[in-house]
Formats: C-alpha cells, structure tokens, sequence
C-alpha cells in the first residue's frame, strides 16, 4: 500500500505557544480525515489571529490534548532541541498468526510530521550602548520585537496550514475508501519518547510495518 | 435561524438563466463601504464623512474613486474574495459509459474526493482575510461603516492591475468526474486595510418593533445547512445517474460558498442596526 508522508514546515515557538500550535495543527489534520459525520467546532486561538476546525468530538480532543502534555513534558525535560511528532492513519489488516507475530498489523497509509523548534524566550540584556533608552521606555523596544515575533509565527503557523490543505487536495487517492457508520479513520500520534533511542525504534517499527523506508522530504 | 435577503433568489435566478451547467460560476465576496451621507442614528447627513472624503490621503478606505479605472467595481465596493466553480465536461467521452458495479465505485470514489474537497473548503473559508471582517461584524455591538455582500455571476470580470497584485490564488485539485472535472479556485486579498480603525457608532439602545421573527414581519425563511454539519444520505446521492452528478456538485458547491457570502452579508447588516434571531 501507498504510504504518503507529508513534512510540514518547521516553525519555531516558544513553550507557552506549543500547545494552541499543535491543538491548530492537529485538529486540522485530523477534521481532513475524519469522513463520516462529524458536527465541526469553530476554534479560536487566543495567541494568534486564526481559526481553526475540530471535529467536534470530546475524546478526540481529550486524546489530542494528552499526547499534547506528553510532548510537553518531553520538551521541558529536553530544552531547545528539534522535534517531530507523528501523526498517522493506518489500516488494520488481519494476517495469520505466528510466535512471534500479532494477528493483525497496521498498514499506515498516511503520515505527517509537524516539526518544532522550542526556543526559550531570549531574556532581554541591557546593552551599554541602548542602556539610556530602556531607563526610559524599557518595555518598548521588547513589545516590538515580541509582536513582530508573534506575526511571524502566525504567517508560519498559516503556511503550514495551507501546506495541509494543498496535500490534502493533491493526494486523494491513497485515502481508503469511507466505510459506513466510521467516524475516523485509525490513527496514532507518536512523540518523541524519553530516550531517542526508543523514538528512533517506533519509526522503525512504523517502517516495517508500511513496507518501504519512511519519505523524508 | 437566518433570513436570506437577496443572495438565494439571486442563486436561483442564475441557474434559471445558465445557458449550460459547464459555465463557470463566479462568486463575489464584496466589501462595500456605507454610503457617506448615512448616519445610522440620526438618519441625517453626516459632515465629517463628506470632509474626509475630499481627501484620498486621509482615508485609505475610500477606494474606488476612480470608478471608470477599475471597470467592474462600484464606488465603495471592493472585491475581497472571488470563487471559480467550473466543471469542465471531458469531450468525446459517454458519461455513462461503463458497468453498473465500475460506476458504483466510481462513484463512492468520487464521494470521497468530494467530501475531502468540501472539507479542505470549510478550513479554507476561515483563513482567508474575509473571516475576520465577518467575524468583527457579527461580534462587534457598533455600527460599522462597511457591509459584506455576495455576487453570483457567470463572468469573471478583470480586475485592475493594482487590485491583482494585491491578490493571491488557491487552487484546490481538480476531481474527476466521469464526465470531466470539478475546478474550483478562489482569488483573494491577501491583506484588507484594517476596517476596525474606521469610524464606528454604538447601537442605539432603541426597539426595533420590526425585527425579523416578530409577529409584525414574515416568518424566517428555512434555509438549507452545510452538508458538512448535516447526516448526508449517501445512498441517495449515489443513486443519481451519473450525468446529474455534476448539477449536484455545482449547486452543492456554489451553495455552500454563496450561503457563506450571503452569511457575511446578513452579519453585516445586524451591524447596520438590523435585528436578526
């Protein structure tokens, strides 16, 4: 089967944006597969000037705002560091058990990695040569450069969310076909764990089971 | 409940005069500016409005002053989103060509892309610049100086140079039909001078006798959901004869994107001191 892997762009946020950012993104994801009724829930984020869809569903959000924590916590314990999270739809596919086998596998049709850079918030020092001007006006200057931060994010934040919209139209044909009375289609959303090691053996796994060495563009 | 005005008879109105179901539908979304000597509270011509507009530097929000330039726009509109449906018939080819059990897949195939389409629309609509101006409308207890208004047309008129270049395009993929294909694309300006900094008066605390839904007016008129929040009956769909699919797909599409304008526009007259239920 056809596994179609999409890398979103990398944004850059800092720790208290994390969660509205991956609610957003995820969220959006998760309403392009979800194919059988759903009731969508307008969000607003309150850091930026964005809407964004959910599917209405309370144990869905609840299971997204968990793997949210996770990652949350994954990230205070590993500071400014790169990561990714996963989010695939897979089929279950029976096959014929065996000792060391489950009965059934998952063939992952579909994958998308949201990318993160976690900045801590530069602190502001008070340089020799600007020192008379934070006497007298020293927020000015940091609201400045913290609103035009925040623009920035919010038009990185939209590209990626166009960069959903546009994979989702390009490649349909992979997506299975709709069965009646399913909401979702399965899926799981992979954190980095405790140790990369362990994240670096889930991709594995995930390879294994998709039968071809995961596209990373 | 929402009352349409205009935009439902005017989409009627278009399709009984469509020549063919392969024209393409154009849909405007127009931001129009109040006309200068209203005052909403007083109903009496306001000075200051007249002052400024002498000025074109001192307004940016007065455009259009150069109607003859823009060609397609009236004095104080301007087009802030433009939505191409079109679905292109594949020549040469019998629609209905094929065995029953092809065609039922093509068609749960075709359901699909379709739906996938209407999704990715519904996230689209909220990016766009357009949103937050209906959102400020429909939150907003003041009475602003612009409204939101729908076009439905079969011509895509030109727009200035200027205004192109203020524009961005989004093409959503193509779906197959068996008949051809589903093309729908939307222009759009990618930034709207900031309509909340222009001149604004609070509702009036006055009783509106009149309102719509009181026993002195018309009942509400009912009008038809977004597929995407309503149980879709898909064996129903399904069982159209392929070549009437496209009619489906076209009204689906232009319905949902011109009840989203019509929206905008209601929104905007309840700002206009229009009480809605």
């Amino acid at each position: 089967m056809n596994c179609e892997v999409c890398q979103l762009k990398e944004l850059e946020v800092e720790h208290f944006e994390i969660r509205e950012v991956l609610r957003c993104i995820l969220h959006t994801i998760v309403f392009h597969r979800a194919l059988g009724l759903v009731r969508p829930k307008d969000v607003d984020l309150e850091l930026f000037e964005i809407t964004y869809v959910q599917c209405g569903d309370v144990e869905l959000e609840k299971k997204i705002d968990e793997k949210i924590d996770h990652f949350i916590s994954w990230v205070e314990k590993h500071p400014n560091k790169k990561s990714q999270i996963c989010l695939s739809f897979y089929e279950v596919k029976s096959k014929q058990p065996s000792w060391f086998t489950n009965k059934t596998e998952r063939l992952y049709w579909e994958q998308w990695y949201v990318n993160l850079n976690v900045t801590q918030h530069p602190k502001h020092h008070s340089s020799k040569s600007h020192h008379t001007k934070l006497i007298v006006d020293p927020g000015e200057s940091a609201t400045e450069e913290r609103s035009c931060r925040r623009a920035m994010v919010e038009a990185s934040l939209r590209e990626v969310l166009f960069q959903i919209i546009k994979f989702v139209n390009e490649k349909k044909d992979h997506v299975p076909p709709i069965s009646e009375g399913v909401i979702y289609f399965p899926y799981e959303i992979t954190i980095p764990s405790s140790s990369d090691s362990a994240f670096g053996m889930d991709m594995i796994k995930r390879m294994l089971h998709s039968g071809h060495p995961t596209m990373l563009s | 409940m929402v009352q349409f005005r205009e935009c439902p008879s005017e989409l009627e109105n278009f399709y009984l005069c469509r020549q063919s179901n392969f024209e393409p539908v154009v849909i405007d979304v127009i931001l129009e500016q109040k006309p200068l000597d209203w005052d909403p509270v007083t109903f009496s011509p306001k000075p200051d409005l007249v002052e400024h507009s002498s000025s074109k530097d001192k307004n940016s929000f007065f455009w259009n002053s150069d109607q003859e330039e823009s060609g397609c726009e009236a004095k104080g509109e301007k087009v802030i989103e433009r939505w191409f449906v079109q679905h292109e018939s594949r020549k040469g080819r019998d629609c209905s060509s094929g065995s029953r059990r092809s065609s039922s897949n093509n068609l749960s195939a075709l359901y699909k892309k379709l739906l996938l389409l209407l999704r990715s629309l519904y996230v689209t609509f909220r990016l766009l610049p357009a949103y937050k101006i209906f959102r400020d409308l429909n939150s907003s207890g003041q009475i602003r100086a612009f409204k939101l208004l729908p076009r439905v047309s079969s011509s895509d008129k030109s727009f200035t140079q200027k205004d192109e270049a203020e524009m961005q395009r989004f093409w959503f993929t193509p779906v197959d039909t068996s008949c051809g294909r589903l093309c729908l694309s939307v222009l759009y300006r990618s930034s709207i001078s900031d309509t909340s900094s222009q001149s604004s008066t609070p509702m009036s605390p006055q009783f509106i006798p009149d309102y719509v839904g009181s026993p002195l007016t018309d009942p509400l008129r009912r009008f038809p959901s977004l597929p995407v929040s309503q149980p879709i009956d898909r064996l129903q769909f399904l069982s159209h004869h392929p070549q009437h699919i496209q009619n489906h797909m076209l009204w689906f599409l232009t319905q949902a994107l011109a009840v989203r304008a019509a929206t905008y526009e209601l929104t905007s007259s309840s700002s206009w001191g229009i009480s809605t239920s």
